[in-house]
């Protein structure tokens, strides 16, 4: 799926290499699935591995990783040795293989992340701007991609609405490259504005990175407070704007346009700006959303060994107050009828812990008080942060509150997993965390309005109260030697 | 966790010429799935070594540990056919029984006997001859109707004696049930498994036919296997043996791609899982249930008891087969891989984390639960 050849002497001979988007074992053979990686992010990774395996390679060959490739299409698409950097298009000009020096590419990778991978014709003049050299086109003259599709087997969702934003960044690359003589000084920046728990998941990837390809992060200013709060080393651009709607009502490359209006000419010139929101499924492999990030950020993460979700938290923490009595912070509401941990179940949750002599705080839903539980308002950062440090665990939906309780405080939490995926929102187990579902064989569903299986409005992967009180007994067990 | 699929041993050169019968099943109407026909693999010959071996490596590619295989009592002695695979079954690969026994009425008797004794014997030394895939410390052998057994508890002791005396060592008695409800595990058996599509239709079927249907069949105004046949939603059908399924007791899943075993009910009777746009075979749904098989597997039994049981690597004849075929190519072979990786890599992620409460603090919490409940209900 995932192809390149390597070209040991210019005009000589050619060795092959395929990949594959990992499902979880990272083989040799397979390269990190990342959902929030433009393709070019593919074009480096390939020219990476590639390298490691031919590190006397002259030239690297890389196809287009929007294309279901195979080292057998490449070679097959080339007329005679390669003689010379060159880019292969169909024969309308989306992009097929790009063929540069192995140097070039390993010194300029930050600058490659801005390659459209959809338009030929701007990938070249941006190629040859940072090459300073000529590079051969060449069309196919007989193979025609035709009208990429919105979403596709191998995982990309890369429609034409899409294309668009790819094509606008490469062009502002170009303009940049063809206008600054400094323009290896430019910074690069990504553009991730939204939303509030993508925000933590990014933060917490770049605290994660050692040496990340960005400097920069185009975010919505009504989130200064998860900025502050999570400690990224990306400098923020603040993009004064409502964050985009859940709702629908306005689409991603709408966005997009309107974004690049508000943030201006000024920030266009002086940064390479690479789409990093979702540019394929997420649910597709089971890693964190947070190594996504991180392989976005510019990690290659070629092996488990590397993945956050196999190491030790990047933070941990927990409550200093006597576990006499015991305090369990829950955030049950999840904005839509179908993300809410059912009522019925959480009132039996809350009954129970009470006769258990256990003090619960539910976050904005008096309605549940009279189940023994205190409601408490903590709609801002801060106001969340502090009612945490008062409860020895947080309970929480896959929302930003568990996000940023589990990630950017390190407390210990226990996260509700209902129609989304446990693996890429929750992560993995520790002391400090657990996720927790049903296992039902319909999840993930990512339904937002009623169940595709039951049709009601509530979700029945939700874990059952029995098992909820078990885990937070548990948790409190080893981490606090907590014994009711 | 391990991954252990169910498989036919009979193709075979000079067995029932399977590959044939299935090359000749014909489907009697438009609303039955034709069955697969092999791509990659071949109609292969499992008697030679070099075809046997390269099923084995391509069920281990998929991330499969091992084979469950028929083992039955035929001519005065029990059989299997571990012989074929076992120069393949190493480093981590191995075998387990599906015991077909409910031909022999010998062990319906309530009271032990001589000659149940000695076909115990058999039973075991036929056993010694299998290369196993351990399952909770032992090798793993279906029991395909243990409701026969009126003397369930003798009988899985005197199995037991068996095989230690034979050299098998210990065995994993599994019996086909969906619920436990107490029955199987007090009286020996280590655990369950659900049972196939066929005998267990988890939920309501979606043609529900009637007797004005009925009088349509006999009049030649309405496709027969409307009436005759049970049609069920994949989603449906796996999603209800998933649901409270910790309430059924230590039942190990079986998780399946797709099934229609209209060959087996020529005369009607057949179960039919069907799939969005009227397909047999989805993948991701198929991927979704085996991941989840896994992880509930890997949440509710201890490490060494961990098995989900596919079903099937190579039953064409159900529909339900893995093995790349001619219709999906190695659609459900790569859904299979993908999942395996995917529910694997999530049970690595898990770590430094303490065993659960033990089982009576378990009953405790539910207890409280349950008053809770009816708090609720009164309110």
């Amino acid at each position: 799926m995932l192809s390149g050849l390597a070209v040991r002497d210019v005009g000589g001979g050619l060795e092959g290499f395929d990949f594959g988007f990992s499902k979880g074992a990272l083989r040799p053979n397979e390269i990190f699935d990342s959902a929030t990686s433009p393709p070019a992010r593919y074009v480096v990774e390939l020219a990476r591995r590639i390298s490691a395996a031919a590190p006397s390679a002259d030239f690297l060959l890389i196809g287009n990783p929007l294309l279901p490739l195979s080292t057998k299409i490449l070679a097959s698409w080339l007329q005679g040795p390669v003689q010379g950097p060159l880019l292969l298009s169909d024969r309308d000009g989306f992009p097929l293989l790009y063929g540069l020096p192995s140097r070039f590419v390993a010194d300029h990778e930050r600058f490659l992340l801005t390659l459209s991978a959809v338009d030929a014709t701007l990938d070249h003049r941006l190629l040859e701007g940072l090459l300073g050299a000529p590079i051969t086109l060449q069309k196919h003259p007989k193979l025609a991609i035709g009208t990429y599709p919105l979403s596709t087997a191998t995982g990309w969702f890369q429609g034409s609405e899409r294309q668009k934003l790819l094509k606008i960044a490469t062009a502002n690359a170009i303009k940049i490259v063809e206008r600054r003589p400094d323009w290896r000084q430019v910074a690069s920046t990504v553009y991730h504005p939204y939303h509030a728990g993508s925000i933590v998941f990014f933060a917490m990837a770049a605290r994660d990175v050692a040496t990340p390809l960005f400097s920069r992060q185009v975010i919505c200013s009504s989130y200064k407070d998860i900025c502050a709060a999570s400690d990224s080393p990306l400098t923020p651009i603040w993009l004064k704007l409502p964050f985009l709607p859940r709702d629908g009502s306005v689409g991603e490359p709408q966005y997009f346009a309107h974004a690049l209006d508000r943030l201006g000419e000024r920030v266009m010139e002086d940064n390479f700006l690479v789409f990093m929101r979702y540019s394929r499924n997420s649910a597709v492999s089971p890693f964190h959303m947070i190594d996504h990030d991180r392989f976005s950020l510019g990690e290659s993460l070629a092996t488990q060994s590397d993945l956050r979700q196999l190491r030790p938290p990047l933070v941990q923490n927990q409550c200093r107050l006597p576990t006499e009595p015991l305090r369990i912070l829950f955030h049950v509401t999840g904005g839509l009828p179908i993300k809410n941990y059912p009522v019925e179940r959480c009132k039996v949750v809350l009954r129970t812990l009470a006769a258990l002599g256990i003090e619960c705080s539910v976050i904005g839903r008096p309605d549940l008080e009279e189940w023994g539980a205190g409601s408490i308002e903590a709609d801002e950062t801060d106001l969340l942060a502090e009612a945490v440090t008062r409860h020895h665990l947080f309970v929480g939906l896959d929302s930003f509150p568990h996000h940023f309780v589990k990630n950017v405080l390190g407390w210990p939490s226990i996260g509700l997993f209902g129609t989304t995926g446990a693996g890429n929102f929750g992560g993995g187990w520790n002391s400090h965390y657990r996720a927790l579902d049903c296992a039902l064989a319909c999840h993930p569903c990512g339904a937002e309005q009623t169940c595709p299986v039951f049709t009601g409005p509530e979700c029945r992967n939700y874990a059952k109260p029995e098992e909820l009180i078990g885990a937070i007994l548990d948790m409190a067990r080893q981490i606090y030697g907590y014994s009711s | 966790m391990k991954i252990l699929a169910f498989f036919e041993t009979g193709y075979q050169a000079g067995g029932d010429d399977l590959w044939r019968r299935l090359e000749l099943a014909r489907p009697a109407s438009r609303r039955l799935f034709p069955l697969g026909q092999p791509s990659t693999l071949g109609t292969y010959d499992l008697a030679d070594p070099g075809q046997a071996e390269a099923v084995v490596a391509l069920a281990r590619n998929a991330g499969i540990d091992g084979f469950v295989i028929d083992c039955r009592w035929q001519d005065g002695a029990y059989r299997h056919d571990a012989a074929l695979l076992a120069p393949f079954c190493r480093d981590g690969f191995g075998l387990a029984l599906l015991w077909h026994n409910g031909d022999e009425p010998i062990w319906a008797e309530p009271l032990l006997s001589e000659p149940m004794l000695a076909r115990a014997e058999a039973l075991a030394d036929c056993l010694s001859a299998v290369p196993a895939q351990p399952v909770g410390g032992g090798l793993a052998l279906i029991v395909e109707s243990p409701k026969q057994w009126r003397a369930a508890a003798r009988v899985t002791g005197i199995l037991r004696q068996a095989a230690d005396r034979s050299g098998v060592g210990a065995l994993t008695l599994i019996a086909n049930r969906a619920e436990d409800k107490g029955r199987f595990v007090e009286q020996g058996f280590d655990a369950l498994i659900d049972p196939p599509p066929d005998q267990w239709h988890s939920c309501q079927p979606s043609n529900h036919a009637t007797g004005l249907d009925f009088l349509e069949v006999l009049g030649g105004l309405r496709d027969s296997t409307d009436y005759l046949d049970r049609y069920f939603a994949y989603l449906d059908f796996t999603v209800s043996r998933m649901l409270n399924r910790s309430q059924r007791g230590r039942v190990l899943p079986r998780v399946f791609p797709a099934f229609h075993d209209w060959l087996a009910h020529p005369g009607g009777g057949a179960t039919q899982l069907v799939n969005r746009s009227n397909r047999p075979a989805d993948a991701q749904l198929y991927g979704m249930f085996l991941e989840n098989a896994m992880l509930f597997t890997e949440r509710h039994f201890p490490a060494g008891d961990q098995v989900v049981f596919l079903h099937s690597w190579n039953k064409w004849q159900d529909g339900s087969q893995i093995e790349p075929s001619q219709w999906d190519g190695d659609m459900l072979w790569n859904a299979t891989r993908d999942a395996i990786d995917r529910g694997r890599y999530q049970i690595k992620c898990k770590s430094n984390v303490m065993p659960a409460q033990n089982a009576a603090r378990r009953d405790t919490i539910a207890m409280m639960c349950d008053a809770a409940r009816q708090t609720l209900k009164q309110t």
